[in-house]
Order: structure tokens, then C-alpha cells, then sequence
């Protein structure tokens, strides 16, 4: 459960139905409580009922013509129970209670174990007309039918209400959260979209708790880019302000006047401070796993290379054959994938004869040639800085060294061997 | 032949420029893009070395603004910056050829004479023209193997000449390919670079290398090989 909002969701769900329980049991006592309490009432109402009806001759004989309320209602059933407790009368079978209420005092029981019956007793002397007093106690029982049926109607009202209730408020929150966590689920959207490079900034509004955050954010993603710029440009700068000068010296050091042997040490010299700043510079300039790459379609890279490298070595009349999907991305800086596929490709163009097979195949792509391939003793040295193939040929010689760099930094890995279907150099890299 | 050069290291500018010159090509210079971009339109260009780190704007934007108007004149980047993103962005925008600095002007000299031929329609780095022969990186002209001693604007006119082979070429275009801009131009003095040319060519009078178009101008007659 990682989602805020689902705990957020199950939480509520958990608190409105132990509320709902807690409620129901409250509601259910009060309404059992008030039930009691009327079915207490109608019981003293029929006992009075009975008294009026009820007269003692002189032997203590009782007589009874009952009401209606009572005669008529199979539940109800009634003794009169004399001073020592024997039933002198009754009307269906009354249990005795054990405890007898003195005169004038009533005992009411509810008999839950006995399916909600209730039982009132009442304490009473009757003085008849030789002024001779009787003592009895009279008990009226109902079966708790009507207990029982008010309860049922109640509690189905009660569950009724409170679904409708619960499952009501439970839509109106889930509702709320859905609300409430939307900024958040857009930081999210948003924050995945700068991951893939697709914008550069939060570009929504956002509630005042969390504005403070995405304007931060925001103004850190500008210095960031802003400063990724300017070290760009530092060091194109760099590049420019060194190798412009290096070139003068160079053309320099190639004239007439300047002996051929000094003329020669210093060519050589001008070459290695050449290569150092190309290495050191791409080096620097390398961004390698960024957080905020885009995936970039490798196949757009490589056709653009392709025509380039056609155009620049259009002598050796080139065949580039690709073999990838259009859709084949690899998510790493454009400028990085440039420069490792630019410097793979231009060396296959520059010691091949006039074949190169660009292959993508999963996240792993290969660069083939036809020309001498790579002198075995020579692969590791290859991938060391500067160090060149041929140096009859025109190149600073860097090119795999930069591209296995960047290969490095971002994480991948590149392999020089053999090509076994054109015969000539084979370089691998896992992005 | 006329190369623009549009650099603004002046050093570099000028030290290109003469070894250009000594080379017997005209060249043309501009220190910005606006004169680079102004001299690649008006001016008969046949190549143009741009550098990409202009101080007004990039020399890709040269290219491209050359382009849309429609210059097809080969062009050839000089870059500070080695990236491939800057390279490939370079030759999309319709540069041919680049190179990074610093360069040797040997490899540069290369790349300018590939890049002529190329745009003459040329496979072979020696240009053949029946018995004649010429060599630009050496600047040798033999005809049936003997070689023949030419001045430097004799060579520069045979060169456009035989590169054009089979095209009728004006007085002024010639002039204008081979003369720099702010030179002063005597037409009688391509007239004679051209009875020189006839002379040492065609001693006996039987080839007829070079043939006057009336009205029009000359003509290189012998068909190209290669």
C-alpha cells in the first residue's frame, strides 16, 4: 500500500465502519432503553385496568371480569397471587417471581432470556368491607411480542440508513481525497514528464501548500539548466579560444623557414596538445545519466550520421546498412549518443573500405566495417586516451576513446573484436 | 579558382589566405558572417571555408541563409567544437566537408581540391582532358607525359578551364573566378593568358585545346576522362 491516497481511502473506509458499528449499538440501546420503558408504562396501565375490574368478597375470594385490553390479548397473561404466594387467580400460566414487591411498590422485569417477555409485579392490599384487609400481589406478563417487533422494525430502518448514510459519506470522502491528493497526483505526472524530458518546468498552478515546493523546484531546474549552459558554452568557448591559436601555430610551424626537424617536433607537439584538450574537454563536457534525459529515437541519430559521414567520405562511395526499429530508444543525453555514435561510425568510414552495418538489437547496438579490423594486441589500448590506429590517417585519434568514456560514465559497456560477417572491426555497446 | 574564407581570428585569416594564394587560388576574406554571407552571394565563389564560431552569427546560419537563396557553392566547416551533434547540425545545414581545428593545411589543401572536383563533376584527382594532363596538388601540366612550365594565373585559368571542360565560359566569369575581388582587371590581359596557354599547349597548332566562342567566350574542346 504505497499509494497516500489509498491509505488514506482504506483508513476512512476502516474509521466510518467502526463510527457506523459504535453508532448502531448506541442507537439500539437507547431505542431498547425507551422500549422497556413503554412496555412498562402499558403494563401498569393494564394492571390498573385489572384493579378496577377486580373485587375481594368477604372470604377473600377474588373475582375478576376482565377488560377487553386484556381478554382479547393472547400475550398477556396475569395471577393474583395471595399473601403466601399462591395463585388465587389467573388468566394463562404466570411464573412466579422470586422476589414478591411490597404494597405499593412495583418490580418490573424484562426477560431477555425468555425472548424479550416482560413481567410486572405489583404489591397491593385490598380492604374490604368489614374492614378486613388482604394482601396480594398481582402479576401481568406479556410474551415481548411487541418488544420484539419494534426492535426487528427499528434495527432493519437503523442498517437501512446507516448503509445508505455510510456508503454516502464513504463516496463524499473518497471524492474529497480524490480532490484533495489531485495537486499531488499532478506533481507526480509532471515530475515524470521533466524525467522524460518531455517539459522543462512544473507549468501548472498548484494550492498555496504546495506552490512554495514547485516554484523551488522550478527555480532550481533554470539554475541547474542555466548552468549546465553555461559550462557548455565555457567550454566551447575554451575549445574555440585554444585551438584557433593552435592551428596558427601549427600552419606556423610548417613554414619554409622553420627546419624540418623542429618543424616536425612541433607539429607533433601541437597534435598531443590538441588531442589532450579534445579529450579532456568531451571529458568535461560529458553529461552521462542524467535524471532528466529524454528517450531519443536511436534510428533519427544514426540516419543523421549516416548522410554525414556519405557526405564527407563521399570518395569511398560508401554502403551504410541500418538494421533497426523505428521505435528503438535508449534514454541518455542527445548530445552524449551523438558523440558515441558519430565517433563509432566515422571510424568504421575512416579504416573501412566502403561497407558499415549499423545493428540495434534490444538495448545492445553494433557498428561493422569491412576494412582491417581492429590489431588484437591493440583493443585494450584502443580504449586508452589518444591513442591512435593509424597515423598515416587524418583523425585525432580520440574518437573510441571518448565514445568509451561516455559509454563508461553512463553506465554501459563497449567491446572492440572482430567482425566475422564483413571481416573487418566490430565495436558493441550495452546502453 | 576563388575560395571564400570567412574567419575572424585575423592571425589564422591571414595565414590561410596567403598559403591559399600561394597555392593560385583567388581568395576572398570575411572577418563576420554579414561579409561572409554578402561575399558568398554577390561574389563568383567556387568554395567557401566557413568558421562555425562567428562573432555575430553561427556560420551554420550562414550556411543555411546561403542556401535558402540558393548558393550551391561547396562549403567547407572549420570548428573549434569536435562534437558530432555540432558536425552532423553543420553538414544537415549544407556544408560538405569539415574540419576540426587545429588542422594541417596540408589536409585542408586536400579537402579544398576534393571538394572542386567533386562540384566539377570530376572522379580523379588528376584531371585528363585527351593528351593533357593536370595535377593540382602539385600544380603539374603534362601533355603526352612531357611536362609544361606554367605561370601561376596561366595555371589558375587552365585549371577553371579544364574543370569546366565542354562549358562556354565568358571573359568575366573567367576574370571573376580567378582574379580577387578588389583586384583591378585588364581584359586584355586574359586575352593574352590565353594565346600564353595556346602556345605552350599547342605547339604545332593540331589540338586546338582552347577554342573562341564568339561573342561568347572560350571554350575547352578536348573531352574530359575520368
Amino acid at each position: 500500500m504505497n499509494s497516500l491516497q489509498s491509505r488514506f481511502a482504506y483508513g476512512t473506509i476502516l474509521l466510518l465502519l467502526l463510527f457506523s458499528v459504535a453508532l448502531a449499538g448506541f442507537l439500539d440501546r437507547m431505542f431498547h432503553q425507551s422500549q422497556r420503558q413503554s412496555e412498562e408504562n402499558r403494563l401498569r396501565g393494564l394492571v390498573y385496568s385489572f384493579i378496577s375490574s377486580m373485587n375481594v368478597d368477604k372470604n377473600g375470594e377474588v373475582e375478576v371480569v376482565l377488560p377487553e385490553v386484556i381478554s382479547d390479548d393472547q400475550d398477556i397473561v396475569v395471577a393474583v397471587l395471595d399473601g403466601n404466594q399462591k395463585q388465587v387467580w389467573r388468566k394463562g400460566q404466570v411464573d412466579i417471581p422470586r422476589t414478591i414487591p411490597e404494597i405499593g411498590q412495583w418490580d418490573y422485569r424484562h426477560l431477555r432470556k425468555q425472548n424479550h417477555a416482560s413481567r410486572l409485579a405489583f404489591g397491593m392490599e385490598w380492604e374490604g368491607d368489614n374492614e378486613k384487609k388482604w394482601k396480594y400481589t398481582l402479576v401481568i406478563r406479556d410474551s415481548g411480542k411487541i418488544y420484539r417487533d419494534a426492535m426487528d422494525a427499528f434495527r432493519k430502518n437503523l442498517w437501512t440508513w446507516l448503509s445508505i448514510g455510510c456508503l454516502t459519506l464513504l463516496t463524499l470522502q473518497l471524492l474529497l481525497l480524490r480532490l484533495g491528493f489531485k495537486p499531488l497526483k499532478q506533481i507526480a505526472d509532471e515530475v515524470f514528464e521533466i524525467e522524460q524530458g518531455k517539459q522543462h518546468k512544473f507549468e501548472h498552478e498548484y494550492p498555496s501548500e504546495l506552490s512554495p515546493l514547485t516554484t523551488n523546484i522550478n527555480s532550481l531546474l533554470r539554475h541547474e539548466r542555466g548552468r549546465q549552459m553555461r559550462y557548455q558554452q565555457s567550454l566551447d568557448n575554451l575549445a574555440h579560444a585554444l585551438k584557433t591559436p593552435l592551428t596558427a601555430m601549427m600552419n606556423l610551424s610548417q613554414q619554409k623557414e622553420i627546419d624540418a626537424s623542429l618543424s616536425k617536433e612541433l607539429s607533433e607537439q601541437i597534435v598531443r596538445a590538441k588531442d589532450i584538450v579534445d579529450y579532456q574537454l568531451k571529458k568535461a563536457g560529458t553529461v552521462g545519466k542524467s535524471p532528466f534525459a529524454k528517450p531519443i529515437a536511436i534510428r533519427g541519430i544514426v540516419e543523421k550520421i549516416s548522410r554525414s559521414i556519405q557526405k564527407v567520405y563521399a570518395h569511398k562511395n560508401l554502403d551504410i546498412q541500418m538494421q533497426m526499429d523505428d521505435e528503438v530508444t535508449v534514454t541518455m543525453d542527445e548530445g552524449d549518443l551523438f558523440e558515441v555514435i558519430g565517433n563509432i561510425m566515422e571510424n568504421a568510414a575512416k579504416y573501412g573500405t566502403s561497407k558499415i552495418h549499423v545493428r540495434m538489437s534490444g538495448n545492445e547496438l553494433t557498428v561493422e566495417d569491412d576494412g582491417p579490423g581492429f590489431n588484437e594486441e591493440k583493443i585494450q589500448s584502443i580504449v586508452q586516451r589518444g591513442v591512435r590506429q593509424d597515423q598515416r590517417t587524418e583523425g585525432s585519434g580520440i574518437g573510441l576513446s571518448v565514445a568509451y568514456e561516455i559509454i563508461s560514465v553512463f553506465g554501459g559497456s563497449m567491446e572492440l573484436a572482430k567482425s566475422h560477417s564483413l571481416g573487418g572491426a566490430l565495436v558493441r555497446i550495452q546502453f | 579558382m576563388k575560395i571564400l574564407i570567412v574567419e575572424d581570428d585575423s592571425k589564422l585569416l591571414t595565414q590561410l589566405t596567403d598559403r591559399l594564394r600561394s597555392e593560385a587560388y583567388a581568395v576572398d576574406q570575411a572577418s563576420n558572417g554579414e561579409d561572409g554571407l554578402h561575399l558568398l552571394q554577390e561574389s563568383p565563389i567556387d568554395l567557401a571555408i566557413v568558421d562555425l564560431g562567428l562573432p555575430d552569427f553561427s556560420g551554420i546560419e550562414l550556411i543555411k541563409n546561403a542556401r535558402k537563396k540558393g548558393s550551391m557553392v561547396p562549403v567547407l566547416i572549420l570548428t573549434a567544437r569536435s562534437n558530432w551533434q555540432e558536425k552532423v547540425e553543420g553538414l544537415e545545414a549544407g556544408a560538405d566537408d569539415y574540419m576540426v581545428k587545429p588542422f594541417e593545411i596540408e589536409e585542408l589543401l586536400a579537402r579544398i581540391r576534393v571538394l572542386l572536383r567533386r562540384k566539377g563533376g570530376w572522379a580523379q584527382s588528376i584531371l585528363t582532358c585527351g593528351p593533357i594532363t593536370m595535377e593540382p596538388s602539385t600544380h603539374t601540366v603534362t601533355k603526352k607525359g612531357k611536362k609544361i612550365e606554367l605561370t601561376s594565373y596561366e595555371f589558375k585559368v587552365l585549371e577553371y578551364l579544364m574543370t569546366h571542360a565542354g562549358e562556354v565560359i565568358s571573359k568575366t566569369t573567367l576574370s571573376d573566378h580567378i582574379y580577387e575581388e578588389d583586384l583591378d582587371r585588364d581584359s586584355n590581359v586574359m586575352e593574352v593568358f590565353i594565346r600564353r596557354l595556346r602556345k605552350k599547349l599547342d605547339e604545332d597548332g593540331k589540338l586546338n585545346p582552347i577554342e573562341t566562342i564568339r561573342g561568347e567566350g572560350y571554350k575547352f574542346t578536348l573531352k574530359r576522362e575520368g
